[in-house]
Parts: C-alpha cells; structure tokens; sequence
C-alpha cells in the first residue's frame, strides 16, 4: 500500500508536471537550442527529481525496516 | 503533562520583548510606505531570498506547529508530505501564471476575473476571495487563542484578540514593506526554533552520548511505519495519501499558489519575474523541506520519547508540541520557542489581512464605491480596511471555534470555498475557448455542488478511491464530517466538468481582448509591460556611483555599462543600492535613457531617487529588466 501511495503521488502529480512542462516548451522558455532553455529545463526536472529522489529514498529506507 | 501554565517567567518575558521587536519593525519600515503600489505590493523592489524567507513564515501558519506535530506523532514522517507535492505546479506557474500578474500588473486577483472574462466574474470572484481570506484570518487568530489558552490559560478570544489588535496596528502602519521585513524576522525564527527543538530531542535521546548517537537511537526506536515518507493509499480516514493529495496538492496548492491573494501580493512584490522564480525555487526545493522537518519534529521526537519511557503520550494529541517543548527546553529556550509559534501566526494573518485590504481597495472600493480619488485617499482606507479585517476575522473566531478541532474546521472550510474558484482559474489561463459565461457558473455551480455533498455525502463516493466515509474515531457521523479529504477531487471535477460544458454552448471572449492573459500571450503581456519590444537579451548587473541630478524618468549609465547589461535605450531596468542586504528596499524601477558620457556614474533624476529612498546611496545596482 506505501508503494501504491508513492506511484499514485508520482503518476498523477507527474503528468500534471509533465503537461506544465510541454507548456513551457510551446511558449519557447524551455528547450535545448539556447542557454536559457536549457537553463530552464534543467530547473525545472532538477526541481522534480530532487523532490522524487527525496521521498523515493524515504520510501527505500522506510520499507527496509531501517 | 500538567493542564496548567508551562514555562518560566523569563519565557513570557520573551514573547513580550518579541511583540515589541515585532511592533519596532512594524513602525520602522512604514516609512517606506508611500503609496498604495508600496502599501499592497513593497514598490515591487524585493529581492527573491527576501521574498522567500518571507513567504515561507506565511506559508507555515500556526496550526502548522500543532496541528503536524500531532500528526507526526501518530504517523511519521509522512506528516511532511504536503510541504513536499507543490514541485508539480512549478512549470505552469513560473512561466504562465507569475509572469502574466506581473506583466499585466494584475493587482488582484479578481481583477483578472475582469479582464480575462467579465464584470459578473469579478464579483463573483471577488466574493468568495473575501469569504476565503476572512475566514482562514478568523482560524489562525482562533489557533493562537488555543494556543494561549493552553499556555497561560487565557480566554480564547481574549488572547485572539491581542494578536488581532498587534497585527493589525503593524499591517496597518507599514503595509506589505512592514509585512515582508516582520515575516522575514519571523521565518528565520520558525526555522531556528523549530530545529533546535530537534537538536534538543537527539540530545535527550542521545543520553550524553552525543548528538549522532541520538539520532542513531531516535531511527531505532522509530516504528518502521513512521519511517515513511507517505500515509497508507485510502486508510486511514483521517489521513491518506489519495484524498491528502487531491485535497492539499491540488485543492489547496492551486488555490495557495494561484490564487492566495496574499501570496500573489508577495510574488508581485519581487523586483522581476526571474527573482520571483528564484524565491519559488528556494521556497520549493530548500525552505519547504526544511519547515517540515521544523513543524513535524516535535511529534517525532515525541513518538521516540515515548518509546523509550522519557514522555508519556498525551491524550489530547494537539498538545503534544507544548509537552515535547516544555520536557526539552530549558527556561529562555523554551520561550524562543513559543515566540516561533506566535510567529507563525502572526505572518500568516499579516499576510492575509494586507490581501482583504488590497481585494477590499482594489476591487470594490476603488472601482464601485469611490472612483478617481487621489492615491492618498485609498492608502488612508487601505489602513482603515486592514484594521476592519482583523476585526472580522476576530469576529469568526466563536464560529470556528465551535467545530471539534482547528484541524476540521480549517479542512471544512477551505475545502468547501477554494476549489470552484481554482478551477475557473486554471481553465482561464490554460484554454482561451473557456467563456467569461463558464467562468461564472463554474465557480456558482461548483460551490452549489459542493454545498450539496455536505448533505448528501454519498455524491462523492464514485471519486472516494476506496476511502472510509468516516474516520473510526468519528462518534457523531454528521454528513457535513464525511469524506473529509476527497471532496476536493469531487469539487474539481465537477467544477471542471461544468466550466467545459457551458463553454462550448455560450460564446468566447475574442482574441484581442484576452492577449497577455492566456498562457500563449505571454511575451504581449511583457510587450504591455514595456511599452515595446521586450529585450531578453541576457546581460550582467553593472555597478555604478549615484548621480541624484536633474528631473524626468529616464535613469542613464555609460555605454560601456549598457553594453555589459547588453541594455538599450527604453529598456526597464532597476537600480537599487548595492548593499545586498537591502534586499531592494531602497530601490526603484525606471527606464533607460541615452548614455551618458560621465563614465561610472548612473544618473537618477532627484524625484525617482526619493522615490526608491536612493537619495543618500552613494553606490548603485542597475539591472536590466526587460
């Protein structure tokens, strides 16, 4: 149940996340041609996987029993 | 743990020496208060880590300290999942929504109502921003009356009331400059507070061994449950992570993030756009994970406290911060931390009452009540309005005040006013076919629906996810108790169902008029902004000596530091005094002129550099906006 918690979170939030993130791309702010783009891009799915990679390591250490 | 007062007399002499600070810096910063463009929004001058520290005291309100240390203490470390889910907004708010306030100079947020759809919109919006803001001004002075009450034993309203009066005499004197450089003040003490209260319990735990055999015996004794980062799927009732996430992520984060009026007001205040995405990004990534860790720590603790015979668990859950803090600290200490949750009230209520001012001024009283008056006459009734808010809100505190629990009646209430609205929102921003005619009877029908499931909860069981009506604990299973999280996903859909059906039978708001609006207009919004062409060219931050001189509003610098901002004549740029830790309060926006040939220097004409309180700076700033 604390994994259906964890990809519920991630599925749901993610295409929520995802969505947003092709809006940027359509109006230019995100990309790979400039440095500005990228500079956005790379905050953006930074910002994602840091909060991910967060609570996935909770998740591993909690299930692990500690 | 006692019933009676807790703490030493050195404890209380510190909340009052705190309340004075608070009052001093109130007062202090008033003087940067001269108009109602500084009143509402700082003179839009503030640089992002002032931004940030501020908003994350607003962010962190007072229920917060209670209400997840209990939290924690009956589940873990998943009390911090809802200071952890915002990351998913990011993109659409920092390059759709963030941009078009600013860019549009959008005051409100009703007055986007306005100008995205229509005059009935506005009103309507209008109406339930205030019901919101109102409300939750009347449950924050409630908590701290609870709080007080706990502590010294005070009357509940009496104690809300001394908040009230403090808040709304500095809210009133110095407006959004005094509220940012007090909540400034009072996150870095949440912060401080809230972790030395953690280092405090490792120490216990840790039994004269150290901190790190503390925290060592602090994971052992931590049951492998509390361990985990987020609550079971859909039970229990009382906290799940399906309904906690459609409740809190998406009913109270859109409605946080898009359309809190205070904290737009924050955002608004931020001297850019990239600084206002610089604040979200610190506030996301680094504060937020950090105020979890400070509000839940006490319930965390506690849990291990208890599993090792240093505290028994209280019965009544909602004091278990003040029994962690009282067995922890030491006298002085332990008033530090009462003053850290003093704090979190009174930043999350200045907050909301400068917004009730602004949305009062600037969407019924400037536009229907007395129009054209000089700005002077709003800024005295903007004073007079913040006062009469934090009245209203201490009239709601006996309302709020009858449901079980803060924690019940803050979810009820927010949970039944925000989510049409957000819908609307939303659907306005990112679908230009959405009609001013669907706005309105999204957020009408939205809120009779959800009206509708406080009697009749079984509307929402198809979106339940499996989850119990009600909580086990719950003895008197009233409707209006059922399906405490999860109405926010019936509130969103249904809203969002009705908002798409009328738009396609009533008629669309014609291109021209929404421009700079809409997700995809954003650079007409910049083009609004400048009175031309944006140049997003990116240059550097040139410093320069301040030449006060002359009349006008054009600001010049020398060719050389034009072309190190890579700046042309007619750009916006700002000019603050360099010393960051100004953090923009003397600072000002303006337009760029010609160079000038007096290389070095940057010459501000004498009005503007009063304006921006430049007058006595002798070395300046400039940066290219836009």
């Amino acid at each position: 149940m604390a994994w259906l918690s964890f990809w519920y979170q991630y599925l749901v939030g993610g295409l929520i996340f995802f969505i947003g993130l092709w809006v940027v791309f359509r109006q230019g702010e995100a990309g790979l041609k400039t440095r500005r783009q990228r500079r956005h891009l790379v905050l953006l799915l930074g910002g994602f996987f840091v909060i991910f990679g967060l609570q996935l390591a909770l998740m591993l250490l909690g299930s692990g029993g500690g | 743990m006692s019933e009676g007062i807790v703490g030493t007399p050195l404890d209380y002499g510190l909340i009052v020496g705190y309340f004075v600070v608070i009052l001093g810096f109130g007062a202090l910063f008033a003087r940067f208060t001269k108009s109602t463009k500084d009143f509402f929004f700082g003179g839009q001058r503030f640089s992002w880590w002032l931004i940030a520290f501020s908003c994350i005291a607003t962010t962190v309100g007072s229920y917060s300290f209670y209400k997840y240390s209990a939290k924690a203490f009956s589940y873990g470390f998943s009390s911090s999942m809802t200071y952890l889910n915002d990351w998913f907004w990011m993109p659409l708010w920092m390059f759709s929504w963030l941009p078009i306030i600013f860019f549009m100079r959008i005051t409100s947020i009703p007055e986007y109502f306005e100008k995205r759809f229509d005059t009935p919109a506005r009103v309507a919006a209008t109406v339930i921003l205030l019901v919101y803001m109102v409300g939750y001004i009347g449950i924050n002075l409630l908590t701290l009356g609870k709080a007080l009450h706990h502590l010294l034993g005070w009357p509940v309203f009496g104690a809300a009331a001394v908040v009230a009066v403090i808040t709304g005499v500095y809210v009133m004197a110095g407006g959004q400059t005094s509220v940012i450089m007090t909540d400034l003040l009072q996150g870095i003490l949440l912060l401080i507070a809230g972790f030395a209260l953690l280092f405090l319990g490792f120490s216990a735990l840790g039994e004269g061994e150290g901190l790190l055999a503390g925290a060592s015996r602090f994971w052992e004794v931590l049951p492998p449950g509390h361990k985990l980062p987020l609550a079971g799927f859909n039970r229990p009732a009382d906290f799940n992570s399906v309904g906690i996430f459609w409740q809190d992520c998406f009913g109270n984060g859109v409605a946080f993030y898009f359309m809190n009026q205070g904290l737009i007001m924050r955002f608004l205040s931020a001297r850019s756009v990239r600084d206002g995405r610089k604040a979200a990004v610190v506030i996301l990534l680094v504060l937020m994970p950090l105020a979890a860790i400070a509000v839940s720590n006490a319930g965390w603790i506690g849990r291990a406290l208890v599993a090792t015979g240093m505290l028994s668990a209280p019965e009544d859950l909602d004091r278990i911060f003040v029994a962690v803090a009282d067995i922890l600290c030491r006298p002085g200490v332990f008033g530090l931390i009462l003053a850290a949750l003093t704090a979190a009230l009174m930043s999350t209520a200045d907050t909301l009452i400068n917004a009730v001012s602004a949305v009062a001024i600037n969407d019924v009283y400037r536009p229907y009540l007395k129009p054209n008056m000089p700005d002077r006459h709003y800024l005295k009734a903007s004073r007079w309005v913040a006062i009469g808010a934090a009245a209203l809100g201490l009239l709601l505190v006996p309302v709020f005040d009858s449901f079980k629990t803060i924690y019940e009646a803050h979810g009820t209430f927010t949970g039944a006013v925000t989510p049409p609205m957000a819908v609307a929102l939303l659907l306005g921003v990112f679908w230009k076919r959405f009609t001013p005619k669907a706005a309105l009877w999204t957020m009408i029908g939205g809120s009779l629906a959800v009206g509708a499931s406080f009697f009749l909860p079984e509307l929402i069981t198809p979106f339940a996810h499996g989850t119990p009506m009600f909580a086990e604990s719950d003895t008197v299973r009233a409707s209006f108790k059922a399906y405490f999280y999860i109405r926010a996903l019936y509130a969103v859909v249904i809203s969002a169902a009705i908002g798409i059906t009328v738009s396609f039978f009533t008629k669309k708001k014609p291109g021209d008029q929404i421009r700079g609006l809409t997700w995809d207009s954003v650079r007409d919004a910049m083009r609004r902004f400048k009175g031309g062409e944006p140049n997003q060219k990116e240059g550097k931050t040139v410093r320069a000596r301040l030449v006060v001189a002359g009349e006008g509003e054009l600001v010049q610098v020398d060719a050389a530091a034009m072309e190190r901002m890579k700046a042309d004549p007619g750009d916006l740029v700002h000019v603050r005094d360099r010393r960051w830790w100004y953090g923009g309060l003397k600072s000002t926006h303006a337009r760029l002129g010609e160079p000038t040939t007096a290389a070095g220097t940057c010459r501000v004409p004498a009005e503007l550099a009063d304006l921006g309180s430049l007058s006595k700076s002798k070395e300046v700033a400039v940066e290219k906006i836009i």
